[in-house]
């Protein structure tokens, strides 16, 4: 009779399976579906950046001409004239700018470049500003005294001055650019993991571990580094952002390199003729619009699932 | 406390020396200076070198670098900045008239900020997850993510066109001098740039009140039979406001001194474009002192925020 | 086309010298005379999308002003006077703008009432000058000319400088002053005089009264008439330049012209007000001006300039960067005052031939024949320009006819001609060696730099070669060149009023913008020719003949295109001109504000 029960029992009792990864997107999606957005405008733009020369439909720098409609033959107008500043058509799905190229290729490749440079800038900042910021919390006194003085004189330069200053004395070049990008969000990185380690670090489990005698470097990685992950997250996603404006507000005042096409720079041609064919322009916003936003849902959303505290209830 | 205090200002100058060394450094290992700018083309039988030499002679490059650091740095001590290499007039002078400003643009964006954050922040952190949370947090990102001088842009054009009004750019009036015109001046740039700044610190104070709302103290509140105002307001939202405050130095640097293109779309009279042409025009002087005093203002405002820390949160105490 | 017969022929006498007072006479009465209203500048140039008319326009029709009924008022423009590029100085600042400000303080001895038509009228001097013989030149002062005296009207204090020049009379001495302080050779500032070139022709000048002066030029010179005229010709006093030959300051900037310097607020505005002591042109009971003064506003932003003069905040406008706007405002309103003026300015390619490979004319022809002219003209201004010949197209007496010049490889529209050009360029572009480019991009203005990868693209492609490019500010230009880095340049340039000044300096031995190293002895006499040479239809065909050898020997520099700007005003603005460069201010001594127009309520 026992065995029969425990028969039953064990029937009645099912591990919950570990959900397929389609369920876990699906999940995603109902619970985030802002999140959910985010991350797909992030991968598509992230597909663009990566599939650029496959996806483009011509040169980016390619100048397209059409018949004259003035044209008359033994007249001095030319037989062909640039097909600049056209709005949306089937040959060109975005229109094209003064120049004559076509605004689809420019965004696709716009992509590669500003995800590249924002990438590259975050990556730079949030590897140094988090070593600092936690190294400097933890260890207070003397140290932090002195590493906070640095980064603030550091960060007493306005931003946009220290990038103006960089592309004024240095050549025009993308991977001084990403650096310099990177660079000004260093101490503002540093600043907010600092003030999230400086509360964490009087929390009652890092407490105990510093009871059982933990060492500072474990205790640094191990216990406070993950309270610090979601703010390292909206970091991230705050500072990709920003550099990608940043970046853009550059290109805007044509103090960025030319090549390859930047949104900035198509917002700052488009707007000169915005009266008479916005699609330039607004091409160019839309898609650092776009960009920007997703980075930001995607951001807050994985900012969400991954705070501990959050998922308990 | 009072040691702290005294100790974090000397260590301020400090660091706005080093800061001023660096620039001052900066702008003269660079190649392309002003001289050679005022020089341009010359008569046969006169080169270059010539005519930039006499230039950089008037204008006092020619002495040896320590020589010329300084004479700065006394010039500092008695409040004189130098003279502009291309107006002649005094830097302190041209600073004065046109940091106002700048510092009203930037006041008047982060106040905007803050009564569009605030109370958004709130109500979507307390309704997380719902519709109205949704709307709130795309709106909010929308305009994060919209470069400012776009909407300024589109704002000054449509106004001009369909409401046939403008801001008043030919004649620009300080505050003071009449308030009302100087709104008018203000109000486009001021939005412009406000709603993406509010967007960032909406954002900020929506994770922290998140992460607050489920300490145990607030649980203590709710379950003590508080309403839900008292919660907020007087629990939880102190505690989220810490990194917060953080996020709103920072934003203020990057909002005083990137304002150069609303500035200069809406003509505002400020130190972002003055010193854009100045970098550009090699204008030392004029670089020099804008640094110096922006660099100040910043530092002080940080020492500022970091006493505000300690006022809020009663376990960071600094000794 | 009898008219356009009868203007050259007029004109033509005009110039030749000894009917020179008489046409000047002829010119000044024409001036004063009461007009039949309504006819301030209607110039509509080509249509706005053919790129040049099928014929060129005929020569304008001189201004006629109506005369004035109201008096009063400030005009708003916007413009560039109030960025201070690099220096105050009226003879040794190189920037258009500024010396527009200065032609409204300052005055000088011969003025250009009408640049296109090339009139030249008397300013400071009584009559044209007499020309006993071709290195003579006889100047008669005006009498009663005063250096202003702003602290009256502004109700400042004076300043020292006003101390010590205000109210005083003009006299022979401060001309002779101020042409010999362009030649002075031992002056520590002599490399930056920007037209001592002008002056280097003068052989002596003799004070012979108070207000008489002789000027003896060293050889025939043809366009002396001229320099007297230029942009930085103003007569200044001795007393305002300071120990090292500077006159930089604000408060130095006394002169003796219509408007006085009011205040300068660097890249804000500057404002001017009207010289109540103005000695008027020979016409003192006019009592010009006949505004209050005006004011020059830093806007260069089509949005903004768009706003402000719709909501009447300017009284005046012009495009940025978009015609667009322009266009359909005059649709909007059919009242607005519409000129289409041509600019001197234009963008161009200089070569340094002292290096190879630039040093190659196959290479240099290569270049010329790809460059697509047409395409820059889209590009940069919707269409709105002409392409340029050695000698700017504004000048229409002095410039290659357009039908000519768009006979010239390089120049051809059609797509067989363009096909043909482009093929001989890839066949030089190979006998020359297929050396790797790289060009040098101006980053001001924007539109050049953002041209930069269109222009690689369009040597790669129809040339084959490997093109490298840079984008570097003036001042990094200037000092490359020095260096000798800077071979291959693609910038923009100021505008000259005169034959002379678009080729002498550039392409002589000795000429001071010749910076590429050219050397050429048969071009060298045909410049020297054309100097010397006083009979119009003569140094017209000199200056066509030189043109002509440019184009197809000489290839130092490429010239593309220059603009065309569509001006807008309130109908209230009356004796509104437009000119095709800068340095012309003091034709707002005529302005006036109609005060009876409709829509002059509106203005705020």
């Amino acid at each position: 009779m026992l065995a029969g029960q425990e028969r039953a029992a064990a029937e009645e009792f099912v591990l919950p399976r570990r959900p397929g990864w389609l369920a876990l997107v699906g999940r995603f999606v109902r619970r985030k579906p802002l999140g959910a957005f985010g991350l797909a405008v992030v991968l598509v733009m992230a597909a663009a950046a990566a599939g650029a020369p496959w996806l483009c439909r011509y040169d980016a720098e390619e100048a397209f001409r059409v018949a004259n409609p003035a044209y008359l033959p033994g007249s001095v107008e030319p037989e062909e004239r640039l097909d600049s500043r056209s709005g949306p058509s089937w040959e060109h799905w975005f229109g094209t700018d003064q120049f004559g190229r076509d605004n689809y290729s420019r965004v696709v490749w716009g992509a590669r470049r500003s995800l590249g440079v924002g990438l590259g800038a975050l990556l730079f900042a949030i590897i140094f500003g988090t070593t600092i910021g936690i190294v400097s919390a933890y260890f207070r006194g003397w140290l932090d005294m002195v590493v906070q003085r640095i980064m603030d004189s550091i960060q007493a330069f306005p931003p946009m001055l220290v990038l103006l200053l960089l592309v004024s004395l240095t050549e025009r070049n993308l991977i001084t650019l990403t650096m310099g990008l990177g660079f000004v969000v260093i101490t503002g990185a540093q600043r907010i993991v600092r003030s999230a380690v400086l509360s964490a670090r009087e929390d009652p489990h890092v407490e105990a571990a510093r009871a059982i005698g933990c060492s500072p470097f474990r205790l640094m990685a191990v216990h406070i580094l993950p309270n610090v992950a979601a703010p390292i997250i909206v970091i991230f996603s705050i500072g990709i952002a920003s550099v990608i404006l940043a970046e853009a507000a550059l290109a805007f005042l044509n103090l960025a390199p030319i090549e390859p096409p930047s949104w900035g720079m198509m917002l700052d041609e488009g707007r000169r003729y915005m009266t008479s064919q916005p699609s330039t322009m607004l091409v160019g916003g839309a898609a650092i619009t776009l960009t920007v936003m997703g980075f930001n849902l995607a951001g807050d959303a994985l900012r969400d699932i991954l705070d501990p505290r959050i998922r308990l209830t | 406390m009072q040691q702290y205090i005294v100790r974090r200002a000397l260590l301020n100058v400090l660091v706005i020396f080093m800061v001023i060394t660096m620039v001052f450094l900066a702008l003269r290992v660079t190649p392309g200076d002003f001289a050679v700018r005022q020089a341009g083309s010359q008569l046969p039988g006169h080169s270059a070198e010539e005519a930039t030499e006499i230039v950089r002679h008037d204008l006092g490059l020619d002495k040896p670098m320590p020589k010329q650091y300084w004479e700065f740095v006394s010039g500092l001590f008695r409040g004189d900045l130098g003279d502009s290499f291309v107006s002649k007039q005094p830097v302190m002078q041209e600073l004065k008239e046109r940091l106002a400003p700048s510092i009203e643009l930037a006041i008047l964006q982060i106040v905007i900020a803050i009564m569009v954050a605030v109370p958004i922040g709130i109500i979507s952190a307390i309704r997380q997850d719902t519709w109205l949370d949704y709307i709130l947090r795309l709106f909010a990102i929308f305009w994060l993510a919209v470069p400012s001088f776009f909407v300024g842009v589109l704002l000054l054009y449509s106004l001009a066109r369909w409401a046939h009004w403008s801001p008043p750019i030919t004649n620009y009036k300080g505050f003071f001098d009449d308030p009302l015109l100087n709104m008018q001046a203000m109000v486009l740039p001021a939005v412009a740039g406000g709603l993406a700044t509010g967007a960032i610190i909406m954002r900020f104070l929506r994770s922290q009140m998140l992460e607050v709302l489920r300490q145990d103290y607030v649980r203590t509140a709710w379950s003590k039979g508080l309403g839900e105002r008292a919660v907020i307001l007087r629990h939880a939202l102190k505690n989220a406001l810490i990194p917060v405050l953080t996020v709103i130095s920072l934003l203020l640097a990057i909002v005083a001194s990137g304002n150069v293109v609303l500035e200069t779309l809406f003509q505002l009279p400020g130190i972002g474009f003055y010193v854009v042409n100045a970098i550009q025009q090699h204008d030392y002087p004029v670089v020099q002192g804008v640094v110096l005093v922006v660099a100040a203002g910043l530092v002080f405002v940080n020492l500022l925020v970091d006493m505000t820390y300690a006022w809020l949160d009663p376990r960071i105490r600094y000794g | 086309m009898d008219e356009s017969n009868y203007w050259q022929r007029f004109w033509r006498r005009r110039l030749s010298r000894r009917r020179v007072l008489r046409a000047a006479a002829l010119g000044g009465a024409g001036l004063a005379a009461a007009a039949v209203v309504g006819c301030a500048g209607e110039e509509k140039e080509a249509t706005p999308r053919a790129l040049l008319s099928p014929t060129v326009s005929p020569s304008p029709t001189p201004f006629v002003y109506e005369p004035a009924a109201y008096r009063g008022g400030t005009l708003h423009l916007p413009g560039y006077e109030a960025f201070v590029s690099d220096t105050l100085d009226p003879h040794q600042t190189e920037f258009g703008p500024v010396y527009s400000s200065h032609s409204a303080v300052f005055s000088k001895v011969l003025r250009y009432e009408d640049i296109e038509r090339g009139d030249i009228v008397p300013d400071l001097a009584e009559a044209m000058p007499e020309t006993p013989d071709p290195l003579t030149y006889i100047i008669r002062l005006r009498r009663g000319v005063r250096f202003h005296q702003p602290s009256a009207v502004l109700g400042r204090s004076a300043s020292a400088e006003e101390r010590a020049v205000g109210g005083r009379e003009l006299t022979a001495e401060d001309v002779k002053y101020s042409f010999e302080r362009q030649m002075n050779e031992d002056s520590p500032r002599r490399a930056l005089f920007r037209r001592a070139h002008h002056y280097q022709a003068i052989d002596s000048i003799e004070v012979v009264d108070s207000h008489t002066l002789k000027i003896r030029t060293k050889r025939p010179t043809a366009p002396f008439i001229h320099f007297l005229a230029d942009s930085n010709a103003f007569i200044v006093a001795k007393e305002l330049v300071d120990d090292s030959d500077q006159m930089n300051r604000q408060e130095a900037m006394l002169g003796t012209g219509p408007f006085m310097w009011d205040e300068l607020k660097p890249l804000r505005e500057s404002s001017f007000v009207r010289n109540p002591d103005w000695f008027g042109w020979g016409e003192p009971e006019l009592e010009r001006p006949y505004i209050d003064g005006y004011k020059s506003h830093f806007l260069f932003d089509d949005a903004s300039v768009e706003a402000a003069f719709r909501t009447k905040k300017l009284d005046v406008a012009f495009q940025v960067n978009n015609p667009q706007w322009v266009i359909k405002l005059r649709e909007e309103e059919p009242d607005l005052i519409s000129v289409d003026k041509g600019f001197a300015a234009w963008v161009k390619v200089a070569f340094s031939v002292d290096q190879p490979p630039y040093n190659d004319i196959r290479l240099r022809r290569a270049i010329h024949l790809a460059s697509d002219r047409q395409q820059m003209l889209e590009a940069f201004w919707q269409g709105y320009g002409k392409m340029q010949g050695p000698v700017g197209w504004v000048l229409k007496q002095w410039a290659l006819p357009q039908e000519e010049l768009l006979t010239k490889p390089g120049y051809r529209l059609s797509k067989e001609e363009r096909e043909q050009d482009e093929q001989e360029a890839r066949r030089l572009y190979e006998a020359a060696g297929s050396p790797d480019l790289k060009v040098i991009f101006a980053d001001l203005p924007p539109y050049i730099q953002q041209f930069a990868p269109q222009y690689k693209r369009q040597l790669e492609q129809v040339l084959g070669a490997k093109v490298d490019y840079d984008i570097w500010t003036y001042p990094q230009i200037s000092a490359g060149s020095a260096r000798g880095e800077v071979p291959f340049v693609f910038a923009y340039d100021n505008g000259w009023m005169d034959l002379d000044d678009w080729l002498y300096p550039y392409f002589h031995t000795d000429g001071p913008k010749n910076e590429s190293g050219l050397s050429d002895p048969t071009l060298d006499r045909m410049l020297e020719a054309q100097r010397e040479e006083f009979e119009f239809a003569e140094r017209q065909r000199l200056g066509y003949e030189i043109q002509r050898y440019l184009l197809d020997n000489v290839l130092v520099r490429l010239d593309f295109v220059a603009a065309t700007w569509l001006w807008v005003a309130w109908p209230y603005y009356r004796n509104f001109r437009t000119t095709p460069f800068f340095g012309n201010s003091f034709l707002m001594a005529n302005a006036w504000l109609d005060q009876s127009n409709r829509v002059w309520g509106s203005r705020p």
